[in-house]
Formats: C-alpha cells, structure tokens, sequence
C-alpha cells in the first residue's frame, strides 16, 4: 500500500488480526474489519453508526449471521492476510482520503471502503441494517466536506483560471483545517470548533470579491478561454467532449476558409486550370477536409475514451478499479488513433483508399498509434488523481436542500 | 484601546505582510501570527482576507511562494510557504519612507502640540 495509515487506523488493522482470531479465521475480511472499526466505543466510527441508530453489538450480530465461525482454533502464528476485498475496500479508502486532500487514511475512510467494496460482508451486512452509501459517507466526512464547502463557497464564483483554483482550494483548506484544529477542544465539539473556525475565516461571499478583484490580467484571460472551451460543471465528460468537437469544427472552418480560397487560386494557377474544376478543388482542399473530417472526431472519440481510461485507472464516481477495462479502453484509444491517421492520410491523397500503401505503413502507424495510448495511460495515471479532486470540489454541492 | 478591523487596514496590509516576511519566510497562518504579536492583538483580521493580499503581491512578483515539502506531522492538505523577494523588499523599503512622511505630516496636524 503506497498510502499510509494514521495511528487509529493502524490500530484498527491490528484489533481486525484478534477479530479474525477470535472467530477462527485465518484471514481478514472487510467484516473483521468493520468489527475492529467498531471496536471501542468511543471511536469516531462508533459514533458515525450510532448516528444512525446502530450500535457495535447490533452490527456484530448482523454480521455474524452472514459468516460461519472456523472449526478450530487458528495455529497459524503472525500476521493474518487481507482478503482481496479487504485490501480493495483500503485501497478505496485510500482513493477518498486522496479525494478530500488528506495524506493519511483515517477511520472515516476506512468505514466508506469497506461499504463500497459490496460483496464483502462488511457491506452486506451494513446494508442489511438499512443503511445507504451515500449518507454514510457524508456523515463520515462531515467535518471534511463543511471545510470544503465553505472553502469552494468562496472560490467557485471567482474570475480565474483552473490552475490558479486549485491552488486557492488546497491553500485555503489548509488553512482551515489549521484553525478548526486550534478550535477543536473536545471530540464532541466538531460542531462549535467549525462555527469559530468559519468566522475567523470570513465572509466567502466577501472573500469571493477580494479574491476576484486581485486576479491578474493571465489569469482573468484563462479563466475566459476555459468558460469557452473547458469543463462547464456539472456536464458530463462526453458532452464536454461532444461540445469541444463541435467548437473545433467550427474553428477550423472559420481558419481555414480565408486560406482556402488562396490555395485554391494558387493551384489553379500553377495547373492553369479553372479554379471552378473538381481536381483543382480536391487537391487544394484535401487536407482541410481531412482536417475537418478527423479532427472534431478524435477530440470527441479520444477525450472520452481518456475519461473511461482515468476513471477505471482510479475507481472514479462508484466504478471499480479495473485494470482489464483499462486495457480495453486502451486498446481502443489505440484503434482510433490508427484509424484516424489511415483515414487523414487517405483523404490527403485524394480520397484515394489504396489497400496496398495502408498495408506498408501498417506497422509503423499501430506502433505510433499504440505508443500514444500508452502515453494516454501515463497522464491518466499522473494527472487524473488532480482532475478527479477539481471535479469534486467542482460538484459539491453549496446550498444544502432543507433536510 | 479601539481594536483595528480589516477595512481600516485596506491599503496597508501588503505592506504588513512585507514586513512580517522580512524576518523569514512563512505560510498563511504564521504570517497571521506574526501580525497579531506585532499588533498586541488590537489587529482584527477576517483571516481569509490575507490570502487575496497574497495573491497580489505574489502576482507583482513582490513575494514568491512554494507548497511545503515537509506537511510537519500534519495529514491534510498543503500550505503555501512565502518567501520576499528583492523586489518586494524594495517595495517594503519605500512603504516605509512613504508612512514615514505620512505619518509625521498628519502627527503635526491631529496631535495636539506640546
């Protein structure tokens, strides 16, 4: 595990070795787990269930009705294995910590993993007991999402650029957190220390307009060009991508246009051919049609292939890591890719589709092609973990319904 | 004595900030710190506030900030380190003589002479 755990959750991957002993398991399932999360009764999570109306001794008999104790007692001396689920629901509380910008896994992300991993029997049996994912997690966080909330209540509504936000966001989080835990004098006092951390800070509506005001001319202009042509929250990443074709199209047809007309007189002219006649047309315009004709599809193809690709890569919005559907994905980004470049060169040369020419240059375009998708899967890796924290961030919701 | 609030600051608190950083570098909360041991308490900040004065000096190149490397024990997000920059010290330096003659012309006036 790349991610580190805080001390709490540390201790509660040591209580989960007695659990499973204690039921004759020579493994840790999510269900000794929850247990251990349950373990002492003052704890955070104790306390996120008991909001619920479910106490540790409920939750304990829930989940000794899904499992079978073992035979006899466990010989095996050290440490007992992580199930795979077990390891998947900590590698996804790993995700959430990563999520809300924190560089510990907590008790807090660890009770959301082990509800999202929902075949393990630590899920079943919280379902069993009625409880929803969602509700959970936002009551686990609620300390961490009201911090973020009033941080993105003041950044949402400036005039800048993404790159500049991000900074503003995990800045002024800092911050926060810094003074919530000046404020924070006893664990049941979250709610007081996030009232006197929040008015130390100010008025977001009035920090907003100071934040607005101090932007730079760079960063006014970015903002402007990504309002145009960047993410419009909360759309979807295939109609951003769909939009962004259509804009492309349209930018090409308007660039190209002046160009055209010149090219086309030029040719006609070293041709001494009327500039009416279809072959000076087709050859002047063929690589502005093939421009037109590829460009706006791969954006909208490729932008939403790398989407798929980032989401499985990281387990983004509810879907499971999966390195096959990675590989899928990825090898259809690499047949768009080649399919693109056959057709872009076929349209250049005069919408001549020569079976012979595609076959020679057949291998060199599957390498390029499968080296861009590799690279694809590279960024993915790097730089979705930053893209997925701007979409949170970007999707929290400010104005709560009256509940 | 009457408590300073932000509105009274306006216009000056880039020139604090300067002057707090003078003695080392330092990210959000310290500067707050210092400002407030410099200000006996009487100054009274929305501490969202500084931020934007720090934008503004970093965006005139006057203060450069990196993301902290070390997170000191702290598991959350990162915080911004400020540094001064020669230009800011420059400006820093200036804002002195400026308050200098600022304040000695009004003193003159407002204070009633002995």
């Amino acid at each position: 595990m790349a991610r580190t755990l805080t001390d709490q959750a540390r201790q509660v991957l040591e209580i989960a070795q007695q659990e499973a002993r204690s039921l004759n398991h020579d493994f840790v399932g999510t269900e000794h787990l929850l247990l251990a999360l349950l373990h002492d009764d003052a704890s955070e999570s104790a306390d996120v269930l008991r909001s619920f109306g479910l106490d540790a001794e409920r939750v304990r008999r829930e989940i000794e009705k899904l499992i079978t104790r073992g035979s006899g007692e466990i010989e095996r001396s050290g440490e007992l294995p992580l199930t795979p689920r077990a390891r998947r629901a900590i590698d996804c509380a790993g995700e959430i910590a990563r999520l809300v910008d924190q560089k510990l896994i907590g008790t807090e992300h660890l009770i959301i993993g082990l509800f999202r991993e929902e075949e393990g029997f630590a899920a079943m049996a919280l379902s069993n007991l009625g409880l929803k994912r969602g509700d959970l997690s936002r009551r686990a966080l609620r300390v961490r999402l009201e911090q973020m909330k009033l941080v993105e209540k003041v950044v949402r509504g400036v005039r800048v650029g993404i790159a500049r936000k991000r900074k503003m966001r995990e800045e002024l989080l800092a911050h926060l957190e810094s003074i919530y835990a000046e404020e924070h004098h006893s664990p049941k006092a979250s709610d007081q220390a996030l009232a006197e951390a929040a008015r130390r800070f100010g008025d977001p509506q009035e920090l907003a307009r100071e934040f607005d005001q101090s932007a730079s001319f760079l960063e006014r202009a970015s903002y402007h060009l990504e309002q145009r042509f960047g993410w419009r929250a909360p759309e979807t990443g295939t109609r951003w991508m769909a939009r962004l074709a259509l804009q492309m199209a349209v930018l090409i047809v308007i660039g190209i246009a002046p160009f055209a007309i010149i090219l086309v007189a030029i040719v006609a002219h070293a041709l001494e051919m009327p500039a009416g006649s279809w072959k000076v047309a087709s050859m002047a315009l063929a690589p502005a049609v093939a421009l037109l004709l590829v460009a706006p599809a791969d954006v909208f193809l490729l932008g939403s292939l790398y989407f798929k690709i980032r989401d499985a890569l990281h387990g983004a919005f509810g879907a499971r890591k999966s390195r096959s559907k990675v590989f899928v994905y990825t090898m259809l980004y690499a047949l768009v890719v080649f399919v693109s470049g056959v057709s872009f060169n076929s349209t250049i040369q005069l919408m001549s589709f020569d079976p012979a020419e595609v076959a020679r240059t057949a291998g060199a375009s599957a390498a390029l092609a499968l080296l861009a998708s590799l690279y694809v899967v590279g960024y993915a890796r790097a730089i979705g973990p930053k893209e997925l924290r701007d979409t949170f961030w970007a999707l929290l919701k400010l104005e709560e319904a009256a509940s | 004595m009457n408590e300073i609030h932000g509105d009274k600051l306006r216009g000056h608190l880039e020139m604090l900030i300067l002057a707090t950083l003078e003695r080392g570098e330092a990210h959000g909360l310290e500067i707050l710190r210092r400002l407030e041991a410099g200000g006996c308490g009487l100054l009274k900040l929305k501490e969202g506030s500084l931020y934007p004065a720090l934008y503004r000096l970093e965006s005139t190149g006057q203060v450069q900030a990196v993301w902290e490397k070390d997170s000191h024990g702290r598991r959350g997000a990162r915080r911004r380190i400020y540094r001064l920059t020669s230009k800011g010290g420059k400006a820093l330096r200036q804002g002195r003589d400026e308050w200098q003659t600022f304040t000695t012309t009004l003193s003159g006036i407002l204070l009633p002479q002995l």
